[in-house]
């Protein structure tokens, strides 16, 4: 099978993806009506049209850009430190996410609130992975070695793991509840202010990111050859950083930290392109970043019962055994 | 490229004192002696890595220092030994990110670009394996698919950091034989560092051997004459025979 069409295939299965994760739920809605209503055609039923489209499209679109940001965040990773263990959230941004949500939900109940609201948890995890983001960042113009640095985002992450786990010992049952809904991710609840800033920053980050093809390519060659091909090994780290930092912070900010997707994907996009070549793992990812995460979302909503099984596990229950079965039919890994 | 007055080493600790010499294009240079010395320091130098001490390397009259990186990939090609390579790119890929330097941001091959990939390919016999991955070929002709990477990249000067390391007697001798047509024929200026002392002395047009108290530089016959090569190494194990041009052992148990 070639390239061209194996991209093919993966753009029919997210189309057909996306309709399926559109009708299924606990109303179906027939696939037909989706479509039609996607092309802008007006249906009968005006209760379908309305969960159609301020309930299912919404969580759709946000599916789609999470799961794209998240696939690509990894491979920007594990080409930047050549670790196949890398994804979105080595530089430690979900566990600032983490410690933001936390802190905030905590804290709030020392006012005597007792609820807080999913913008607050946006809020709050924002302020983390920014925080956490212009740190790295701020070490990465003066560490010299990506390694250095893959090393302090991990201890970055475990200190905030510790402070996180401090403050939900001391914390209430409600508190820790919060904390916890948070924490397994929500595609569900994301409101048009927020939709339309994951949507933006995706867009720009993915097409700011084009750029980077070429010194990823040349990155696969070690950092002192890349230097040699005339690639600025700093500027292109800097921007890979940056890159991922907004892409992986947003789409924790605002759906929560799903774990696996951002380390797996790559992988299966080497090993399905049979290729390390970013020009073709570039696009494969955020193709299958996407599609996956739109499985994911619609198994995770349970089709014909009214129940919603937290995202986050889907993932990892859905994507690890698929890496598993694919590295022991290959045999190696492309790494 | 002239060094002149040229001190390298690491934060005021200098490896090398007072290298002023001359690489010429059309010359196969090595730079030859003990572990610790200062080869890959000095080749880390030339290749604009590391910032000398004292003194300075120039290309065509231009400091090192002054040229961006992008455009001393224009001049000069490496070939290291540290294999970071990711084995997974298949030859082809490997060897036409010698175009790099001059290829647009995406990254797009002109038909030039390709024709100089071809001709590459061919001269180092790999054209057979383009589509393999480099995992799956062998440390030859690996080190072979390195240097038509070099070659692509279509520089006059190439410098290479102990090529020879992995290699087996055949493919040491090939190499340099490799290296001696590219210098002669294709009028490049070689450097490279190098263990493989009696190979450089019958093969390389000028030898810079670095000692402990100076450096010398001169062709092979040379500085077999001035006995530079007997001091290389420490003398109570190996010493140097000047007619039959190799090392020989001591015996060490007497």
């Amino acid at each position: 099978m070639s390239k061209s069409q194996k991209f093919t295939i993966l753009t029919l299965l997210t189309i057909v993806a996306l309709i399926l994760n559109l009708s299924l739920g606990s109303v179906e809605i027939p696939f037909l009506d989706s479509f039609k209503s996607l092309l802008g055609t007006p249906l009968e039923d005006k209760s379908l049209e309305y969960i159609l489209w301020s309930y299912r499209i919404p969580k759709a679109i946000t599916a789609l850009f999470v799961g794209a940001s998240l696939a690509l965040s990894g491979l920007l990773m594990q080409t930047l430190f050549r670790n196949p263990l890398a994804g979105p959230f080595v530089l430690g941004i979900s566990s600032g996410a983490s410690l933001g949500v936390a802190l905030l939900i905590m804290g709030a109940s020392l006012f005597g609130i007792s609820h807080v609201s999913t913008l607050v948890t946006t809020l709050g995890a924002s302020i983390g992975s920014l925080l956490v983001l212009s740190l790295i960042g701020t070490i990465a113009l003066r560490v010299k070695d990506s390694m250095s640095l893959l090393i302090i985002g991990i201890m970055f992450g475990s200190i905030t793991a510790a402070v996180v786990s401090v403050l939900s010992f001391l914390s209430s049952k409600e508190e820790l509840q919060q904390f916890i809904y948070w924490s397994l991710g929500n595609l569900g609840a994301v409101d048009s202010t927020a939709l339309s800033i994951l949507v933006g920053i995706s867009i720009l980050s993915f097409t700011v990111g084009l750029t980077l093809i070429k010194p990823l390519n040349a990155l696969l060659l070690g950092e002192s050859n890349a230097r040699n091909l005339g690639v600025s090994v700093k500027n292109s780290r800097i921007l890979i950083i940056i890159i991922t930092g907004l892409l992986a912070g947003t789409s924790t900010a605002i759906v929560g930290p799903i774990a696996f997707l951002g380390l797996a994907i790559p992988h299966l996009c080497r090993l399905w392109f049979n290729t390390v070549d970013h020009k073709i793992l570039y696009p494969a990812s955020l193709i299958s970043g996407t599609l996956f995460m739109l499985i994911c979302d619609t198994i995770s909503q349970l089709p014909y019962s009214s129940a919603v099984l937290p995202i986050n596990a889907i993932t990892s229950i859905i994507g690890a055994p698929i890496v598993i079965w694919l590295l022991i039919r290959k045999k190696k890994m492309h790494f | 490229m002239k060094l002149e007055n040229l001190h390298i080493g690491y934060d005021n600790f200098t490896v090398v004192r007072n290298l002023n010499l001359e690489f010429k294009l059309g010359s196969l240079h090595t730079i030859v002696g003990i572990n610790g010395i200062g080869k890959s320091t000095l080749i880390k130098t030339i290749c604009g890595e590391l910032q000398s001490i004292e003194g300075s390397v120039s290309i065509e009259g231009e400091f090192i220092e002054n040229i961006s990186f992008k455009e001393l990939a224009k001049h000069i090609s490496v070939v290291h030994t540290s294999r970071e390579e990711n084995k997974f790119l298949s030859v082809y890929e490997l060897v036409q990110m010698g175009r790099y330097p001059y290829l647009n941001w995406i990254g797009k091959l002109t038909e030039n670009d390709k024709q100089i990939i071809d001709q590459a390919l061919a001269l180092f016999e790999i054209t057979e394996f383009k589509n393999q991955k480099c995992f799956e070929l062998s440390d030859g002709q690996y080190q072979k698919v390195l240097i038509a990477r070099a070659f692509a990249q279509d520089t006059p000067y190439i410098i290479l950091d102990e090529p020879s390391t992995h290699l087996d007697l055949y493919h040491k001798i090939n190499l340099f034989k490799i290296l001696s047509n590219l210098a002669h024929n294709y009028n490049k200026c070689i450097i490279l560092s190098t263990h493989e002392i009696e190979r450089a002395i019958e093969l390389s047009d000028q030898m810079l051997v670095l000692l402990k108290d100076e450096p010398y530089f001169d062709t092979p016959q040379n500085l077999i004459d001035k006995e530079v090569f007997q001091r290389i190494f420490p003398s109570e194990m190996v010493n140097f025979n000047p007619h039959s041009k190799s090392f020989v052992l001591k015996d060490i148990h007497p």
